[in-house]
């Protein structure tokens, strides 16, 4: 088991310095910051000056080198915009950031998979057609549609929630409703059908005739069967929703992680856009490596397989 | 000798789109304390559904349409969903015919023989569960039960899953138990050992036991009585000696003509020539006529009614029956 993680965590660490390769290469072809930071009647020298302080002067690989000995400090450069520290920017923004798409996977998760389950256990109940309607919504439109449909709707007609801006629960539960629809319809559709599935396998007729209350046989037996892809699914939106995130924190002036990013790649501000995609490669390995503890939690299979 | 099990004219349908089928179509018949009713028939001929029905446990596709289970003198269709659910697993137990399906592969095989201890006996704590755990699966033999008891289902054979199978269903100490092929999926080696620990836990309680199997062999050796069925429909039942010496129906009598006598264990029955009839799809008269050698044309008209023989002992359901005036 202790192997099989490390082996898991190696991995990860070679998908980041591969993520590290392709965005240093990736953010110099887009421009660069001499030509944009600097006024038009700059002469070639200035320019030259200006590429020799921020280090972009030297050929790729040196520079490469001198961020991987940086990552190794926990140095990820200056900013060239802001002259502080980019992982600092990077780490401030993120929390805000995990704020929303942790409570729109919340969301996602506290809704979708309840609504799931019922509407397994009783096809063509309440639930299911409430379920099936629901889906169908959250995944006939993107997330900023909805984050404007329910400005206009909850703040500016009924005025019962802010419009936007950065707060607690009241400023937070429109976008995180807005940006984790999506993903709860999703996550609705494949719990139902995992479960609609496990509830005809002869371990739930078992349960059954075991004389279990229905309620063990759904939440226990079936529920622990069917989790599996539900879980690897839920895991895999979190990509979605930080990305779907960068909308949505623009339509409610959200202080994220996304904004800065667009803005970093806009400004050129190579160091800030290196210390944001190194953040968010961590932040997915460690996702996923709790999903595979998961994993190994739930099925015993995969415990004493490795 | 106490009659633990009467189930009377039970009628199950398949309810689909165009009308609605029936696929166990009056059945009835009744087990005793301490006695084996052996169920044979062809694939389809509602063997399993019969079993179902009288836990109650039927697919969604199929809904229970008319007759009684009386169990213990009580009639479960009459029984509230919550009586149902103390009856199972508690009162009458249930083996499935896969042991490497029927066991959950999540959890530890103690904590699944211990949950009928729990919900049926109101015993908690994981301790006193995996104690109760650990006394049943040594009444099911399994070796070394108390370092075991932790070991989840894919840590076993299939013998040793059917064994636990059974643990969870004769924990609680039931009357009946109906054990629905329970080894055809098992090793030939494994089949009598399953079959002698069920003989083992039914003397030791004098509990009523269903056995269904497409082995006659087996019905001969483990069974008291025999029930044949054909089409959704008991043809011929009674003592098995009686029946298997003496098969009345045409349907009976192709069965054990099938069977090689010096073979040990039978092969599947399907020896007959032609096709069992698929629920609903057939006429009104006999579901064995369009197969059978000696069809008369009221056989394909009229069904023919159970007759009784051999003071009560048999009964018959034939227009020509072998031996008796038809
Ligand atoms: N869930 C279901 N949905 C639709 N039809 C079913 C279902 N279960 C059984 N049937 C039908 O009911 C009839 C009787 O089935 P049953 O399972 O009782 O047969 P069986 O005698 O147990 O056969 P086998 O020896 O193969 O186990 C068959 O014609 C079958 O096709
Ligand atoms: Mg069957």
């Amino acid at each position: 088991m202790v192997s099989y993680i490390l082996r898991r965590l190696g991995a990860g660490l070679a998908t980041v310095l591969l993520m590290t390769i392709i965005i240093f290469i990736i953010v110099r072809l887009v421009g660069d910051p001499a030509h944009l930071m600097l006024p038009p009647e700059a002469t070639e020298a200035d320019r030259d000056l200006f590429r020799q302080q921020l280090g972009t002067a030297d050929p790729l690989f040196v520079q490469y080198l001198r961020f991987l000995g940086g990552l190794l400090q926990g140095d990820l450069g200056t900013s060239f915009r802001y002259g502080v520290p980019a992982l600092g920017i990077v780490l401030e923004r993120l929390g805000p950031s995990l704020y929303l798409t942790g409570t729109a996977m919340a969301f996602a998760v506290g809704l979708g998979v309840p609504l799931g389950i019922l509407s397994a256990v009783r096809p063509g109940g309440v639930a299911d057609q409430a379920g099936r309607l629901f889906a169908v919504l959250g995944q006939s439109a993107p997330p900023f549609f909805f984050a404007l449909l329910f400005i206009r709707f909850f703040s500016v007609e009924l005025h019962w929630l802010p419009t936007g801006g950065y707060g607690g629960f009241s400023h937070v539960l429109l976008p995180a409703l807005a940006l984790g629809w999506y993903s709860a319809a999703g996550l609705m559709r494949l719990t139902q059908a995992n479960m609609a599935e496990v509830m005809d396998a002869e371990y739930i007729k078992m349960a059954r005739i075991k004389g279990l209350p229905e309620r063990v046989v759904i939440l226990k037996h079936a529920l622990s069967n069917a989790s599996l892809p539900v879980i690897t699914f839920a895991a895999s939106q979190f990509g979605i929703l930080l990305g779907g995130a960068v909308s949505i924190e623009a339509v409610f002036s959200w202080p994220g992680f996304g904004k800065l990013i667009v803005d970093a790649i806009s400004q050129l501000d190579y160091t800030v856009v290196q210390a944001a995609v190194v953040v968010s490669a961590a932040l997915f390995i460690l996702i996923n490596l709790v999903v595979d503890l998961l994993y190994a939690f739930i099925d015993p299979r995969i415990r004493y397989g490795r | 000798m106490s009659e633990i099990l009467r189930v009377e004219n039970l009628t199950t349908r398949l309810s689909a789109r165009d009308g609605s089928a029936a696929a166990v179509d009056g059945v009835s018949f009744s087990v005793h304390a301490g006695r084996t009713l052996g169920l044979v028939g062809e694939s389809g001929s509602g063997k399993s559904l019969t079993c179902l029905s009288i836990l109650r446990l039927l697919p969604p596709a199929l809904s229970q349409a008319g007759g009684s289970v009386w169990f213990k003198g009580e009639n479960l269709f009459d029984k509230s969903p919550r009586a149902m659910t103390a009856i199972r697993g508690g009162q009458i137990g249930m083996i499935l015919q896969d042991p490497m399906t029927s066991i959950n592969p999540l959890f530890t095989i103690g904590d699944q023989v211990g949950e009928v201890f729990r919900y049926h006996r109101g015993v908690s704590g994981r301790r006193n569960l995996w104690a109760r755990a650990v006394e049943t699966l040594r009444r099911v033999h399994i070796p070394a039960a108390e370092e075991r008891v932790g070991s989840y289902p894919h840590q076993f054979s299939g013998g040793m899953r059917q064994r636990i199978a059974i643990g969870m269903n004769v924990g609680c100490e039931p009357d009946l138990l109906i054990a629905d092929e329970p080894t055809t999926a098992l090793d030939v080696t494994i089949r009598l050992q399953i079959l002698s620990l069920l003989r083992e836990i039914q003397a030791a309680r004098g509990m009523a036991m269903i056995l269904v199997t497409h082995d006659l062999h087996l019905v001969s050796r483990f069974c008291d009585e025999v029930a044949v069925m054909y089409g959704g429909r008991i043809v011929e039942q009674g003592p098995v000696a009686r029946v298997f010496n003496d098969p009345a129906h045409p349907y009976t009598k192709g069965l054990i003509g099938a069977v090689p006598k010096i073979a040990r264990h039978a092969e599947r029955l399907a020896v007959i020539p032609g096709q069992p009839p698929l629920a609903g799809e057939h006429g009104a008269g006999c579901r064995f006529a369009p197969r059978c050698a000696k069809a008369q044309p009221r056989c394909f008209s009229h069904y023919p009614d159970d007759r009784r023989f051999e003071d009560d002992r048999r009964a018959v359901a034939c227009w020509v029956p072998e031996g008796l005036p038809s």
